[in-house]
């Protein structure tokens, strides 16, 4: 295996209503458990799983603030959000909860260069 | 070049699982290498071995199927996200004693371990949604 792998999450889905969230949090702990260097991407709706105080027991979903908040304990440090996204819901980077780095697109376009996979959800 | 294709469209619902196909289908006859296709959420549907399209429409579960036996292909499906979704093999049918079973043969349940083993062993990984 050569490692370790540079493999981005892209994530575009908010928290609940569909199971992307928890999907990517699955492989994002797989990944880092076997050693390799996970990084995650918010973009779109996806950014809204890093605000703060998820209620997620009402839904009986697990709370993926809770989750993303974990993983930084498996080595997981590198989050990023698109700065757009963020703007366009009135959103700011002191408004998430977990460390994240704001991405213009170009950013973006560089970060995802520098992968090697990237997978999305 | 060596690719491993990550499908996570269920047939009928969505385009991204027969294009999964077509695009797997075009690498290995340009003389690609495929690893493996890993099935991950509603993707584990394309491992039914319960499903029946209507005449005209291509029935994806059995290309794979044949696909993998022309090429001796790894079809893996995640484990977790198919119990999830009622996708169940003999073992774990037993194992939570359920009534019956519907793996498709040609496909193998696995985890999430096997994902991350084919991006390091791929050269591409190509998603499908």
């Amino acid at each position: 295996m050569k490692s370790p792998v540079k493999i981005l999450l892209i994530n575009r889905h908010p928290p609940y209503g569909h199971a992307a969230a928890r999907d990517s949090i699955d492989v994002a702990l797989t990944g880092a458990t076997l050693n390799q260097d996970v990084q995650l991407l918010f973009m779109g709706d996806g950014v809204y799983q890093l605000l703060p105080q998820h209620n997620a027991s009402l839904l009986e979903q697990k709370n993926i603030g809770d989750l993303l908040s974990m993983l930084n304990m498996y080595g997981i440090t590198q989050v990023y959000a698109q700065k757009k996204a963020l703007e366009e819901r009135s959103l700011s980077g002191e408004d998430l909860t977990i460390a994240t780095q704001t991405l213009s697109d170009s950013d973006i376009q560089t970060l995802i260069a520098q992968q090697d996979c990237t997978l999305n959800f | 070049m060596r690719f491993s294709l990550v499908v996570q469209a269920p047939p009928a619902s969505r385009q991204g699982s027969h294009s999964a196909y077509r695009f797997a289908q075009t690498l290995l006859t340009d003389g690609h290498e495929l690893y493996r296709v890993f099935f991950y959420g509603d993707g584990i549907h394309n491992a039914s071995r319960l499903y029946c399209p209507p005449k005209g429409e291509p029935n994806l579960p059995k290309l794979w199927q044949t696909l993998a036996q022309t090429y001796q292909l790894d079809l893996v499906v995640c484990i977790a996200a198919a119990m999830r979704r009622g996708l169940v093999d003999s073992n774990e049918a037993k194992r939570h004693h359920l009534d019956a079973d519907n793996l498709l043969s040609g496909f193998q349940v696995s985890g999430l371990g096997q994902l991350i083993d084919a991006t390091a062993h791929s050269d591409r990984v190509v998603s499908f949604d």
